[in-house]
């Protein structure tokens, strides 16, 4: 492992529903307008990979379903719930070694974080946070 | 698989003076061309280091010029490199708008199957690249041959002469070559006998080896000359230094060999006999020189790439794979290779990118972002993808599409970009189409910016078309037909807009005015909320589409005339007009707010007015119920229409109005008919405005309310329509089975000749106040005017229950309705049932003084109302009258 290694930076996360129909898809860091739009594609993009992997066969219950694909700058890590919710993570790509277990813990923290947002009847999603 | 073609072996030929010409003087290509045609071989035996035979059904070899390579070798390779980027980049600009004419024609995408013409175009000029490079041996010639003709004056003389000539060619590249001396014997131009040219032969071979051919020709005329393979295209001289006396070549000026120009032949005109001693001539050269002669190399090579080289034309595979093996180990290379000779597995990607790793900008294969890498490295990654796409079995289970997207890095290049749309159409062909909308983005991106525009445009309706194919849906299509709802196909929804722009501006800027001005048109329907996208899309949106349609109404107004543009997003709201009668409403210009509590109540009124009359008018009480609700002949009725902004920024609608029609007829305007046009409205960023319109007619007539019609901008003329959905048809068979509506609603407006009319309003000074103590009784004055032009002689009164709140009873039998008096001691009579109060016939001779009211005159009836509990209390009031 690089002594140099960048830390891992959490670029995006995308909540996709059961109907691939986008829920919530939110950058972190200072982005750009164009830079929000590349996220819209990844989001888009990972479907196709999460829909193969899905298709191979997927162990019984297992919803991590690992490193999607890389592209440029980013590493794209899917997560697919048994409700058919799907969640996408773009880090920024480093010469750090990501291991699947930090990833599966990160994915299910952000699944806990919707179903209690789903819980909250005072929610308003398309309101900025800011 | 059969190797590409650029993995093959490379033979290089030097021709004499005479056999150029004498070539030329017949139609026929240069020797090198003429052999390259006769190429591949059909099966072909090799043998393995371990004298295994492997059999070739296909052996393929390529030949060039001599001088053309060693002049290659001479020019710096990183600037050849750019050089040849940029010639492959100018081919595909130039050539570009006939490949999407050629498509678009014959109305057919890219083929599921086989090369696309850019693709083939790409693979073609970097595969037939023979210049020799330092980091690997493809390229560097297995065998010289040096030809001649019998033609010479001294035979013998000039095939010495030829073997004496240094091959220029620079030490790094492998001189270990094969030196075959080939003698042409043109039977009809040449003084040789027979034996002369047999003794010349023996003369060769004594002298330099057995390595020598006579090739016989007669050099007749064919009686139907065959098509001549086209030569793979080759980069162009570079151009002489600054300075020269010569100017600059262009690139297609015809390239020289030995000096004589070459031309560009479509045909071969070779007899048959002369085909059949060629074709004998390379088989012979093949078979019985060359194959033998690499195979009894792997014992006299030093250089390890060498040998691997060697293994992999003979076919050794067994030699040759552990061979790359090492060469990779030590990370000289043959990464690149391997992923061809071994069987498919997914440690093909992990060499694919540990090849590519060093030739890419951007950090997707780990490299650094701050490293830029040259031409070279960029040619070679080039190379690396065309020969896995045509080299690797099965490279499409393996995920090679990514493979190509990789080499293309982050460089703006034309040849880069066709290979991410490469990748792309890789991808659709495995039923990626998401991933393959994407890339094609990516691939126009760029070659927007080479200024290949007709491939960008081609490419972002690819894209444009993948976004808009619905997806299979997880549930079942009859699911949404049991809901009852339209799902209308949602997805990403700020992806689309991005490319409709984009593709706009390039039909703009290239000419297609009417397609761009479509497309922004298509783009104003209110911009989706991306977080961190500035909200000004819709702005921008809506000054491109001003400026692409007012160039268009310059260009060509009959376009304009003709077509008949809509508003993606309607900007009235059919479902929310409404008619205001003066008559019925308390002044001229407000709005009364007929919610449908109101509408539920008068509703109940009429109902119990009817039900009334049935059993108790006069004649059976056939009479029906006629409402106020008409408008009067000369007299001013409005319609409200509420429109909405769905934009982010301002709107201006000029020359707003209404287009009705009468009831029954499809004619236009009516002319008695005048409507209001308001010559301007400007809407705020999402807002919401009622409009009042102003009608009037002079006659007696039922319309209908069919349109708004308003100039978007101030330019574009556009018509909505009113009209609302009617009801879903289900009587027949074939409604039930299928969605059937009936034909659209529209709103009627009835105008009539001023007769009887009543208005009523409340006396300001004796009306209800906001709040009444419990139990309180208070009186309410309601005046009734008779407004129209005939006596009005019976009016009925039916009062609205106020529910367990309240009562109200009409107080019109006492003679001083203001006296206190009476207010105090009323008489209050019930009939003690729960049924609704009955309409009340009004007294006129006791409420107005006559028996009937003239137009003009009014009369005033007190209401008593009296509050029971704590809550709203809403009095409503009917007023029937008869003239």
């Amino acid at each position: 492992m690089s002594t140099s290694a960048r830390p891992t930076r959490l670029n995006a996360i995308a909540y996709i529903s059961s109907q691939n129909h986008p829920i919530l898809v939110r950058t972190f860091g200072n982005s750009g307008a164009q830079d929000d739009l590349k996220y819209h594609y990844v989001a888009h993009t990972s479907l196709d990979v999460i829909e193969e992997r899905v298709a191979m066969g997927s162990k019984l219950g297992e919803c991590y379903l690992g490193h999607l694909y890389s592209m440029e700058d980013l590493a794209v890590y899917g997560w697919i719930a048994p409700s058919k919710l799907k969640i996408i993570v773009a880090l920024a790509l480093t010469d750090a070694v990501i291991k699947d277990q930090d990833m599966a813990t990160l994915f299910k923290a952000l699944h806990v974080a919707y179903h209690q947002s789903l819980s909250n009847p005072f929610l308003r999603l398309g309101v900025s946070p800011d | 698989m059969p190797l590409p073609s650029s993995l093959t072996p490379h033979v290089v030929v030097f021709a004499t003076d005479d056999l150029a010409a004498l070539l030329k003087s017949h139609g026929l290509p240069p020797i090198h061309h003429l052999l390259e045609h006769f190429t591949p071989l059909g099966p072909v035996i090799t043998r393995t280091t371990t004298l295994v035979p492997v059999t070739h059904s296909s052996f393929s070899l390529r030949f060039s010029d001599l001088t053309q390579v060693e002049s290659s070798c001479r020019e710096d390779e990183e600037i050849r490199a750019g050089r040849t980027i940029d010639w492959v980049g100018g081919r595909i600009a130039r050539k570009a708008p006939g490949w999407v004419e050629e498509l678009e024609s014959k109305k057919k995408g890219e083929p599921m199957m086989g090369d696309t013409k850019w693709w083939q175009e790409l693979s073609d000029c970097v595969e037939g690249d023979r210049a020799p490079a330092r980091g690997e041996g493809w390229n560097h010639p297995v065998a010289l041959i040096l030809a001649t003709t019998t033609l010479a004056s001294n035979p013998l003389q000039a095939i010495t002469n030829l073997h004496t000539r240094v091959v220029d060619f620079p030490p790094w590249v492998d001189t270990n070559i094969l030196r075959y001396t080939l003698v042409i014997h043109p039977l009809q131009q040449s003084t040789l006998s027979l034996d002369e040219t047999n003794a010349l032969m023996n003369a060769t071979k004594k002298q330099f080896g057995l390595h020598c051919h006579l090739l016989t020709l007669n050099l007749a005329k064919p009686d139907s000359p065959k098509p001549l393979r086209p030569k793979s295209p080759q980069l162009p001289p570079p151009a002489p230094f600054q300075g020269s006396p010569e100017k600059p070549k262009l690139n297609r000026a015809p390239a020289t060999v030995n000096g004589v120009s070459e031309e560009i032949l479509e045909v071969l005109n070779l007899s048959d006999e002369d085909t059949v001693n060629v074709t004998r001539f390379i088989r012979e050269f093949v078979t019985q020189s060359l194959v033998p002669w690499m195979e009894r190399q792997p014992q006299g090579i030093s250089p390890q790439r060498r040998l691997a080289e060697f293994s992999t034309f003979l076919g050794d595979i067994k030699l040759a794979v552990p061979l790359w093996e090492s060469i990779r180990k030590e990370g000289k290379g043959g990464s690149d290779v391997l992923p061809m000779l071994l069987a498919p597995s997914l440690t093909l990607e992990a060499h694919a990118a540990y090849a590519l790793a060093p030739l890419t900008t951007g950090s997707a294969l780990g490299g650094k972002e701050s490293v830029r890498v040259g031409a070279a490295a960029q040619l070679r990654a080039l190379i690396y993808t065309i020969r896995w796409v045509r080299g690797v079995p099965d490279i499409l289970e393996l995920g090679g599409e990514k493979w190509l997207v990789w080499a293309a890095g982050t460089t703006e290049e034309a040849p880069m970009a066709l290979l991410i749309a490469q990748a792309a159409l890789m991808g659709l062909r495995k039923g990626l189409r998401r991933v393959a909308a994407m890339w094609y983005v990516l691939a126009a991106n760029r070659l927007e910016k080479c200024g290949v525009k007709a491939l960008t445009v081609y490419f972002l309706h690819r894209a444009h078309e993948l976004y808009l194919l619905p997806h299979d849906k997880l549930l079942s299509p009859s699911f949404e037909d049991i809901e009852g709802k339209n799902h209308p196909n949602v997805g990403f929804d700020s992806i689309l807009p991005s490319i409709e722009h984009s593709l706009g501006r390039l039909k703009y800027t290239t000419g297609d005015v009417a397609g761009a001005v479509e497309l922004f048109l298509g783009l104003l329907k209110g911009s989706i909320f991306v977080h961190g996208v500035p909200h000004d899309g819709d702005k921008v949106f809506l000054d491109d589409f001003r400026v692409a349609f007012q160039h268009l109404q310059n260009i060509s107004s009959d376009v304009v005339a003709t077509k008949d543009w809509k508003l993606p997003v309607p900007i009235s709201q059919a479902a929310l007009t409404r008619r205001r009668f003066a008559a019925i409403h308390s002044k001229q210009g407000d709005l009364v707010d007929s919610d449908q509590a109101t509408q539920h109540v008068l509703e109940e009124l009429e109902d119990r007015w009817r039900s009334f009359w049935r059993s108790s008018g006069s004649g059976g009480g056939k009479e029906p119920l006629e409402k106020s609700g008409s408008g009067e002949v000369g007299e001013r009725f409005w319609v409200d229409i509420v429109v909405r902004n769905p934009l982010d920024c301002e709107l201006t609608l000029g020359d707003v109005t209404l287009q009705v029609r009468e009831d029954g007829k499809d004619d236009g305007l009516p002319d008695c008919v005048e409507i209001e046009v308001v010559p301007e409205v400007t809407l705020g960023p999402k807002e919401q405005r009622t409009l009042s319109l102003y009608m009037s007619a002079s006659r007696p007539i039922s319309l209908e309310v069919t349109h708004l019609t308003f100039n978007f901008l101030s330019l574009l003329p556009i018509r909505e329509s009113l009209g609302i959905r009617g009801r879903r048809l289900n009587d027949t068979i074939a409604q039930q089975r299928s969605v059937v509506y009936a034909d659209d609603v529209f709103m009627r407006v009835d105008v009539k000749q001023s007769g009887g009319r009543l208005k009523t309003e409340v006396l300001r000074d004796k009306s209800l106040p906001k709040i009444l103590g419990t139990g309180e009784l208070r009186r309410v004055v309601i005046r009734v005017t008779n407004t129209g032009t005939t006596d009005v002689g019976e009016v009925w009164a039916v009062l609205g229950e106020c529910g367990a709140g309240g009562s109200a009873w009409l107080d019109i039998h006492k003679r001083d309705p203001d006296s206190e008096q009476s207010l105090q001691e009323p008489t209050i009579k019930s009939n003690n049932k729960l049924l609704p109060p009955r309409p009340i016939p009004l007294p006129l001779e006791k409420l107005h003084g006559s028996l009937s009211v003239v137009p003009g005159e009014s009369f005033d009836i007190p209401v008593i109302v009296q509050a029971h509990m704590l809550k709203p209390l809403e009095l409503a009031v009917l007023f029937v009258f008869r003239q």
